[in-house]
This record gives C-alpha cells, sequence and structure tokens, in this order.
C-alpha cells in the first residue's frame, strides 16, 4: 500500500506553511463535500496510530540547546485485510500472532514507523504558520527500542482518522483524534498496552466529546530560505482561504499552542 | 595494506574486480547524565574520566553509511537497538537532538571490492580525518541465509588467504543482539561494522 501524501517518503524534511479551521461534526460531511468538488477528487481515508516520546532527563541547566518531542507514526492497517491477510498466511509472521493472541492482529513492533519532529512555528508576520518539520522512514529492526534507548519515553499514544485531497501545492487534511476504550481496570495488563490497540476500529472514540474536526490546508518547501516558493506557497493558501470563505474560516494557528519544546 | 591484502587474494584466488566502496560511520555519544542525588558516593570522578578518554560505559548512537548495502537507509546502532532508517534520521540527530546527543568521532572508509566464486570481499583503509586507524575487510558468502551455517565457511576462506590474524568478527555485540533470529539481514552486518569501528568507545 503506498504511503497516502501527507506522509510521502520522499520529503522527509521540509519547511510547512499552513492554515487552519475547526470544523463541527454537524459540518464535516458538506465541508468534506465541498472540499472534494474543488478539489475533483475523493479523499483518502487512513489510520494513523500516533506515538508521542518524550525524553527521559530534564533539560539541564544552563543548557541551551531545547529538548523536544518526537512522534513516530505509522498508518494502521484495515482490519478486514488484516484479518483475511492472518487466515489467508496460516502461520506466518502476523497471522500467526493473530491466532495465538486470540484475533487481536495488531502487532506494534511490526509496523512501519516514521519519526516525526516538529519545530516550534516561526516568528514571523506571513498570513501563515510556518514551521520546520524533519522526519525519517524506519526499515529493518525495532523502531520502538531504538527510540527508547535514544533516551525518549513513550508520554501518550493515540489515533488519528486522516482523510487526505490534494489541491495543486496544497494538502488538505481532516483529522480527528480518537482514543481506545479504556482498557478494564480488573484485567491484566497485556504486554505493549501503552502503545493502544486500534482494534476492532470500531470501538476507538474521539477525545473530543462533540467529536469536532480539524481542518489543515499545508503547503510543503523545501527551504525557509527559499523566498519565492514561500511567497507562491503563502498565495497559494491565501487562495484556497478565499474559496472557503463562508465554509469556514482558515487562521493561522496560535504559535505557543504548537509548541513542541518541552516545558 | 589494502595493496598488500589484494595482492595475496589476487595470487591465491584470480578475483574479479567489481569497483570500489566506501563507508562513513559517525558516533555520538549521549550528553553526560546531570548529578543524581545520591549518586555522589564511590568514585564517580574517575568514572566520568574514564568515559572521556573513550573507553568505559556510556550510552552511544553509531550512523553507519554503507554504500553496498541500500542507498537510501542508514544502520542507526545503539547498545540496545539496531534499525535501518532513512538517512535525514541524522539531520533531524545533528538539529534537535543536540541537547541529548553530542559528536564524537568520524571514520571514514575507501577501498576496493572483489569478487571470488559466491564470496565478495571488500578491503578499505579506515581513515579519522587524515589519520589511519587500520584496514576493514568484510567477507559476504551470499549463498547462505543461515548465521550458524555461513560462519565456518566464510571463517575457512579468510584463513585460508594467508593474510596477517586480524580480529573476525561474526556477531556484533550491542544492538539489541541477535533480536530478528538465526537468517541473516542486513542489521547482523550492520551489528558486525558497529563493533569493529566503535573502536573502544561505549566498552
Amino acid at each position: 500500500m503506498p504511503p497516502p501524501p501527507h506522509l510521502a517518503v520522499a520529503q522527509s524534511n521540509y519547511q510547512e506553511l499552513s492554515l487552519y479551521s475547526h470544523i463541527p461534526a454537524a459540518r464535516h460531511p458538506q465541508i468534506l463535500r465541498v472540499i472534494s468538488g474543488i478539489t475533483g477528487m475523493l479523499p483518502e481515508t487512513t489510520l494513523e496510530h500516533h506515538l508521542v516520546y518524550k525524553p527521559k532527563r530534564p533539560r539541564q541547566p544552563g543548557q541551551n540547546a531545547e529538548l523536544y518531542y518526537l512522534q513516530l507514526i505509522s498508518i494502521v492497517p484495515d482490519e478486514k485485510k488484516q484479518e483475511e491477510e492472518g487466515e489467508g498466511e496460516g502461520g506466518r509472521g502476523a497471522g500467526k500472532n493473530n491466532k495465538e493472541e486470540g484475533g487481536k492482529g495488531y502487532d506494534v513492533k511490526t509496523q512501519k514507523w516514521r519519526t516525526r519532529l516538529e519545530d516550534i512555528p516561526e516568528v514571523t508576520r506571513k498570513p501563515v504558520t510556518s514551521r520546520n518539520v524533519l522526519g525519517a522512514g524506519f526499515g529493518e529492526g525495532d523502531a520502538l527500542a531504538l527510540v527508547d534507548s535514544l533516551g525518549y519515553m513513550l508520554q501518550t499514544a493515540y489515533f488519528m482518522t486522516v482523510s487526505t485531497l490534494i489541491h495543486n501545492n496544497i494538502i488538505i487534511t481532516l483529522s480527528q483524534v480518537l482514543l481506545p476504550p479504556p482498557a478494564p481496570a480488573s484485567a491484566d495488563p497485556v504486554p505493549g498496552q501503552q502503545y493502544g490497540n486500534p482494534y476492532p476500529t470500531s470501538g476507538l472514540q474521539p477525545l473530543d466529546p462533540a467529536r469536532s474536526w480539524v481542518l489543515k490546508a499545508a503547503v510543503r518547501v523545501q527551504s525557509h530560505q527559499d523566498v519565492e516558493s514561500i511567497n507562491t506557497g503563502v498565495n497559494e493558501l491565501k487562495g484556497f482561504k478565499e474559496l472557503m470563505r463562508g465554509m469556514c474560516d482558515l487562521e493561522v494557528a496560535e504559535r505557543l499552542a504548537l509548541d513542541t519544546r518541552v516545558r | 595494506m589494502v595493496h598488500l591484502l589484494s595482492d595475496h587474494l589476487g595470487k591465491r584466488h584470480q578475483p574479479l574486480y567489481i569497483g570500489k566502496w566506501t563507508l562513513e560511520h559517525r558516533l555520538l555519544r549521549e550528553t553526560s547524565s546531570p548529578a543524581l542525588p545520591g549518586n555522589n558516593t564511590g568514585a564517580p570522578s574517575a568514572r566520568s574520566q574514564g568515559a572521556m578518554g573513550g573507553g568505559g560505559g556510556g550510552n552511544y548512537m553509531q550512523c553507519l553509511d554503507l554504500s553496498h548495502h541500500n542507498p537510501h537507509k542508514l544502520i542507526v546502532s545503539t547498545p540496545a537497538s539496531i534499525v535501518t532508517v532513512d538517512r535525514e534520521f541524522e539531520m533531524l540527530v545533528r538539529s534537535k537532538l543536540t541537547a541529548l546527543w553530542s559528536h564524537r568521532q568520524t571514520l571514514r572508509g575507501e577501498g576496493m571490492a572483489y569478487e571470488v566464486d559466491d564470496f565478495k570481499v571488500r578491503i578499505a583503509n579506515i581513515l579519522q580525518g587524515e589519520v589511519w586507524k587500520g584496514v576493514l575487510v568484510e567477507v559476504e558468502y551470499a549463498p547462505c541465509g543461515l548465521l550458524s551455517a555461513a560462519e565456518g565457511v566464510i571463517r575457512g576462506f579468510v584463513e585460508g588467504l594467508g593474510w596477517p590474524a586480524g580480529r573476525f568478527t561474526f556477531r556484533g555485540r550491542g544492538g539489541g543482539r541477535g533480536a530478528e533470529g538465526e537468517e541473516w539481514s542486513v542489521l547482523d552486518t550492520g551489528r558486525q561494522y558497529c563493533e569493529v569501528l566503535r573502536m573502544g568507545w561505549g566498552g
């Protein structure tokens, strides 16, 4: 399965220009239809698993370098496909685990993880949020064990359903943070429980009780020094904001709300 | 030294020259942890001196770039884990993990690769800046996927070359060893390189 555009391998490090809007649950279907019309495409929807890591050690007194939260992100395989593969393979890899673990079918260790570190947005007078994003995809080996041995500990885990649409250079995402139902207090802790298990996906519940969504329109530019591309990106976003006027207000995000430095 | 070894190889076998190869290896160390309360007993100063000198324990990270393996990925190893990851990972470490990790040493290797029947032999000088640190040889035996079966074959081939005795590393230490099992993976090769190129850092 090719990764969706917003996780594309080719662009690991980039400057992201973005605008955001809060979409109430009731408006979500209509907004999605409108953007589908504008972009001439159907949304591609994926379920992402996000693990947020924090350095185990606090910042040392007198140290200038900042500490940052680090994320690991992977795509959760479609539950039905996962079951079919589990049955089809009959004894190998994930399929075997499926049966041994009573059909849970999700193995956090064999997921294809990418790491992502989003810098705090620039202080800027641009009419968009601008931040540096650094990332890298893991190949072989245990990415979770590596991140642990780099001095990071799991802070929080959540899932996110993301619908992606593309309009020229703009990557438009509608996303909602989801959590698995809390484990019964009496149950024995399952290994890997802290990471969360997305299956059955029908059991995932929005973090926000009002079930609202976040609309994000983003343009990626190779470098913040590439003024021409930055200006093109800013103008495209301004154009899209105009296009959406009356449907939703796309705004610059509050800079400190996107702060990823450990305090 | 590289020429001496390739000369030996040439006289014993008629190897096919298959090209040049390079490696780059960077070692990083975790920035020293702040003194923990209750950790002031014993002889902490002597210990930290030892760590500064290059030996001793402590957490390290190795980033290894091998021209003949997956060109888009680095091998990254710590005492507890080893992975392959996109090259951009190093950029992330260098720009945003500097509070935790500092760069200590870069080694570069440049050499020649030969094919002898089912074996591939790669010989390279290892340099730290302009300083020669030694010669590294990788012998690859492709027909066999199982580590246990390949070790004897490779060892026999190396011993048959009549080279000056070197340090033979088959299963590298560190990198959360052997978690992938008996079947060869690039991580096994990575572990071997990392053990040799650590040069005493991290014990």
